[in-house]
């Protein structure tokens, strides 16, 4: 099993979404975060003060998948979430050990 | 009484009259009896329930039920005892007290029992029997909480324990020695009406605080907990424990005694019926105690409690829409008996102290500064004014002080004036906006005015939004309160110390015409009870109102333009892509002014911000705010694409503008003026300012050297200052010299040159003390000198060194600051900004104004800011083409020598 996490931009979220759904993956965690990366924070002076715009808000998706899965779910978020400007995001891909349903105890792929 | 409580009822007299002897004093008999006899009061509740019997004559049948039930257990336990004892007439000194709700009399399905053992001397014996009574208890399936005291003890547990003292408040005997009972009662009355009475209110008034709390302040919560949200059963009870505590036996002496009116009283006694209804619903349903009322709870008791789908609305939202109007009347009730009851304790506590009374106008006056009553000697010289109603409120909101009871029964008594005249009258308008347009404190006036129903009576299109639930898991609370919540948080934007707050903050406290905001503010959402699409619903319900209110056709349409919008911004950065840059000149062009942005961007604030706690948070601050930037940029810049359109749409409200005020400034003016500035004028400027430039610039005549108008700005407590004359060379450094000889403070500037040569400046300007400077004898000298420096008739420098403070430190320094001239080529686009840090000197701008004149060097824009002790000031500057400095070393060298300068305090005129 695999925990596949995706950074993409909040406008994104929607067709991201649609684009999962239609290649059949029935769940997902969604959480709103702030972060940079080569896009960077900066400063911005608005009429003589400042404010520093040091983290950018996007969407985090973190979605368990068979093994198998990882790469029709890699190419589901980049074809929706690409906008082809600095900041659309990343995605990153992790062994999972187990996943357990809590409400009935089943567990590894049956959970998911 | 349905048929169900008619079983009950025969249940329990048949536990009263069944003699114990017909058990065979068999334990295991009498157990199984009445374990059956519960069981069959069960089942009777819940039927009761379904044939819709009345929530408090449901809790009293199943009290009285218990009643019995108890009685009957403790005398099984007392034969038990004498029995073994073998002493058939040895006393008991032992009372079962109810206590708690049980002792109030009202029990609900799943409520808990609470019971004390009351007992004197003989612990010994009396354990066993309270021993043997709880077993009998236990074993019969049954859940108490208990206690057993001595009489000391009680009045003990009583000082240390508050909660314990509010549970034997209600007591009742069950079963057991009167005697003791007797004595118990005597004693803790006793107790209280010495040792309690006085500090009962306020740790009432504290306890219910803390309810709030912890589960929120507002009434109109769309998941409540029936007990204890606001409005609900707790709030009630508070009420019964302080009549309890100030001497009255029965409810109904709350009215026959004139604490409280017999309409509020009856309309309380109702809410509190119909609570006990909802909730003995809810405990059947869970079979447990469950007072939360959520969105799975309304949507399965609804059906059970007889709604029905409508046609325009659920079930369960015509049982939310009841449960809020009741919960509403009850906090209302609650509210005013403890006002009531703190006027009356003070009144009491100086006994010939008269209470301080300052009149008013219009039959009203202030008591003690903190209430408003109407004028004893003629109540009812308020209505000689039609639009009296509306007169109390402005008061209340001027004085920041609360409703006394009787005026708002009087509101109450006479929402009828509220006629068709009320509503189109101008008066009550101009109070009415003079209300929306404070800084803070208006929410909780607009509150009171929509808890007493004027607000619905005045805004007919409101009336619907009361108590109207939106169901889409979102939204925390209902249309009105909702709405009510959005003026909230723009009144708590002028005290905020948010950090995350900042930007809007910032927004709203320069923000003129706030009123208009909050009219729309208030209109946004009155489509939603018009069914779907409630966006479209709200602006076609609009122009009716403006109408009928008679705002300026500016204003109305302003109005119309933010709640036509009022998704469009949240919407726009949540869901589009806000680096497109055809997506932000298309919002840029919608927006048509700086001023409509604004609005936009406070109104999104607000709106996001009521709908429940936590969903305004950084992230979505943060994506709004980026939106509200760059599309900022694009109109202050005012990029070309759209030029034309826009153009012609200011050209539009300016001459209605002039139309409006009488003025003779034809379109055509309009049209020449507007393209021969440029564009951040066309942008960054307000109609009304536009065609005061106009104006002035007619003025101008030939032999007048400059036009000055003046206003003073009360709100943002400064003067304005608009100057009007032909073009110079180091004009700025004229006007900034002028300043600084009469020590005026520069906040802000805003420089314009007009194509032909006509210069239109303004300032916004504040004394040394920091406040709008309106003496008209200074503004005279002031006008004076400036025309004979601007026809050099008299020498800047010379008229500078008249002024003993030139260049002097504006406060001692305590330590050394350091100046800082730095420079920033992308904050604007066409402009380069020079910010400057530097110890604040009288002069300071005339100073700087001097060195860029010197160097050929012209100032767009200025942003003057003063923080402790130093200057903070930022200038847009462009060279002598108009165009941004782009020559690296020239700008470095512009920074070294202005540092210098300015290090030094060194006049200009040394250098040259």
């Amino acid at each position: 099993m695999r925990l596949v996490v995706a950074i993409i931009k909040p406008f994104k979220m929607d067709e991201v979404k649609e684009a999962l759904g239609a290649i059949g993956v029935a769940g997902m965690t969604v959480t709103e975060v702030k972060g940079f990366g080569r896009q960077k924070g900066h400063t911005e002076l608005y009429r003589g003060s400042e404010y520093v715009v040091d983290f950018l808000p996007k969407i985090k998706l973190e979605i368990i998948c068979e093994d198998s899965s990882v790469e029709t779910i890699i190419d589901a978020i980049m074809g929706s979430a690409r906008t082809e400007k600095i900041g659309d995001g990343k995605i990153y891909v992790q062994p999972v050990e187990e996943t357990v349903r809590i409400r009935t105890g089943e567990r590894g792929m049956e959970a998911i | 009484m349905t048929p169900s409580l008619n079983n009950l009822l025969k249940l329990q007299s048949d536990i009263r009259e069944t003699t114990l002897a017909a058990c065979g004093w068999e334990r295991s008999v009498f157990l199984r009896y009445i374990k059956e006899a519960y069981t069959q009061a069960g089942e009777c509740i819940g039927n009761a329930q379904y044939e819709g019997a009345g929530g408090y004559e449901l809790c009293e049948a199943h009290a009285n039920f218990m009643d019995a039930y108890i009685a009957q257990v403790y005398v099984y336990a007392l034969e038990g005892e004498k029995r073994k004892s073998g002493n058939i007439n040895q006393s008991f000194p032992c009372a079962l007290v109810a206590i708690g709700g049980y002792g109030r009399g009202e029990l609900s399905p799943s409520s808990d029992i609470d019971l004390l053992f009351l007992f004197s001397g003989h612990e010994g014996q009396i354990s066993e029997l309270i021993r043997s009574v709880l077993y009998l208890m236990w074993d019969a399936g049954l859940t108490i909480g208990h206690s057993a005291r001595t009489i000391s003890n009680c009045l003990k547990i009583a000082k240390e324990d508050y909660q314990s003292e509010t549970a034997m408040l209600e007591n009742r005997l069950l079963a057991g020695s009167e005697e003791v009972f007797l004595d118990f009662n005597k004693k803790f009355d006793g107790y209280i009406q010495r040792v309690a009475k006085s500090s009962h209110l306020r740790n009432r008034l504290e306890e219910r605080m803390r309810r709030y709390r912890s589960w929120d302040p507002s009434v109109y919560v769309l998941e409540p907990n029936v007990k204890e949200s606001a409005g609900g059963l707790r709030d009630f009870h508070a009420v019964c424990w302080l009549a309890k505590t100030f001497g009255m036996k029965e409810m109904d002496e709350m009215w026959c005694k004139g604490w409280v009116p017999q309409a509020e009283f009856e309309k309380a006694m109702k809410a509190y019926d119909f609570l006990l209804r909802i909730r003995a619903q809810l405990h059947i349903r869970a079979k447990a105690k469950n007072d939360m009322l959520n969105f799975s709870a309304q949507a399965e008791i609804a059906p059970e409690l007889g709604y029905e789908d409508e046609e325009s609305a659920l079930a369960s939202e015509c049982l939310m829409r009841d449960y809020f109007l009741h919960a509403r009347n009850l906090h209302i009730f609650c509210r005013d008996f403890f006002e009531t009851l703190e006027d009356h304790l003070k009144s009491r506590r100086w006994v010939n102290r008269k209470p301080k009374l300052q009149p008013l106008e219009d039959g009203l006056a202030l008591q003690d500064y903190h209430t408003l009553v109407l004028d004893e000697s003629n109540p009812r010289a308020i209505l000689e004014n039609p639009t009296g109603l509306m007169k109390i409120f402005e008061c209340q909101y001027r004085f920041g002080c609360r409703l006394s009871p009787n005026v708002r029964n009087f509101v109450r008594a006479h929402l009828d004036t509220v006629d068709d005249n009320f509503r189109a009258s101008p008066d009550a308008r101009d109070s009415f906006l003079r209300i929306l347009s404070g800084k803070a404190g208006v929410t909780s006036t607009m509150h009171e005015m929509h808890g007493l129903g004027l607000l619905g009576c005045y805004i007919p299109e409101f009336e619907p939004l009361t108590c109207f639930v939106q169901y889409d898991h979102y939204h925390r609370y209902t249309a009105d309160e909702h709405t009510l919540l959005t003026l909230a948080a723009l009144d708590e934007l002028t005290y905020t110390k948010d950090l995350s707050l900042q930007q809007v903050a910032h927004i709203h406290r320069e923000m003129e015409r706030t009123n208009i905001l909050r009219l729309a503010l208030l209109f946004h959402d009155i489509g939603k009870a018009r069914g779907p699409r409630h966006v479209h619903k709200s602006s076609s319900a609009l122009p009716d109102i403006i109408m009928r209110m008679g705002l300026p056709a500016d204003q109305g349409s302003i109005i119309e333009f933010l709640v036509a919008c009022h998704m469009e911004m949240s919407i726009t950065a949540e869901r589009r892509d806000i680096d497109d840059p055809v997506l932000i000149s298309n919002f840029a062009d919608k927006m048509e002014t700086v001023e409509r942005l604004q609005m936009l961007y406070l109104l999104t604030y607000a709106d996001i911000s009521a709908v429940a706690p936590g969903i305004w948070n950084e992230w979505r601050s943060a994506l709004i705010y980026e939106l509200y930037k760059r599309v900022l940029r694009v109109m202050e810049t005012g990029e070309d694409l759209y030029r034309r359109k826009r153009t012609e749409d200011i050209v539009e409200q300016v001459s209605l503008e002039a139309r409006a005020g009488g003025s003779r400034i034809g379109r055509e003016e309009i049209a020449g003026h507007m393209e021969s500035m440029p564009d951040r004028y066309r942008t960054g400027t307000p109609p009304q300012d536009i065609l005061r430039h106009i104006e002035l610039g007619v003025r101008l005549s030939d032999e007048a050297i400059c036009e000055i108008d003046i206003t003073h700005r009360r709100r943002r407590g400064n003067t304005l200052l608009t100057l009007l004359c032909k073009d110079q060379l180091g004009l700025f450094a004229l006007i900034a010299g002028a300043f600084a000889v009469y020590e005026l403070n520069i906040l802000d500037a805003k420089v314009y040159t007009r194509e032909d040569g006509l210069v239109i400046d303004t300032f916004e300007v504040v004394d040394s003390e920091g406040k709008a400077v309106v003496d008209e004898g200074l503004w005279n000298k002031f006008r004076k000198s400036l025309e004979r420096l601007l026809s050099s008739e008299l020498e800047l420098l010379e008229f500078l060194g008249r002024s003993k403070k030139y260049l002097r430190l504006k406060k001692r320094m305590s330590f050394d600051l350091p100046v800082l001239v730095e420079f920033d080529q992308s904050a604007s686009e066409d402009a380069t900004v020079l910010e400057v840090v530097a110890p604040d000197r009288h002069g300071l701008l005339a100073q700087i104004a001097q060195f860029f004149a010197h160097e050929g060097i012209s100032i767009s824009r200025a942003k003057i800011t003063t923080e402790g002790q130093c200057a903070v000031d930022a200038f847009y500057i462009t060279d002598d083409n108009g165009e941004k400095i782009k020559d690296q070393s020239r700008l470095k060298e512009l920074c070294v020598n202005l540092s210098e300068i300015l290090e030094e305090g060194r006049p200009i005129g040394a250098i040259v």
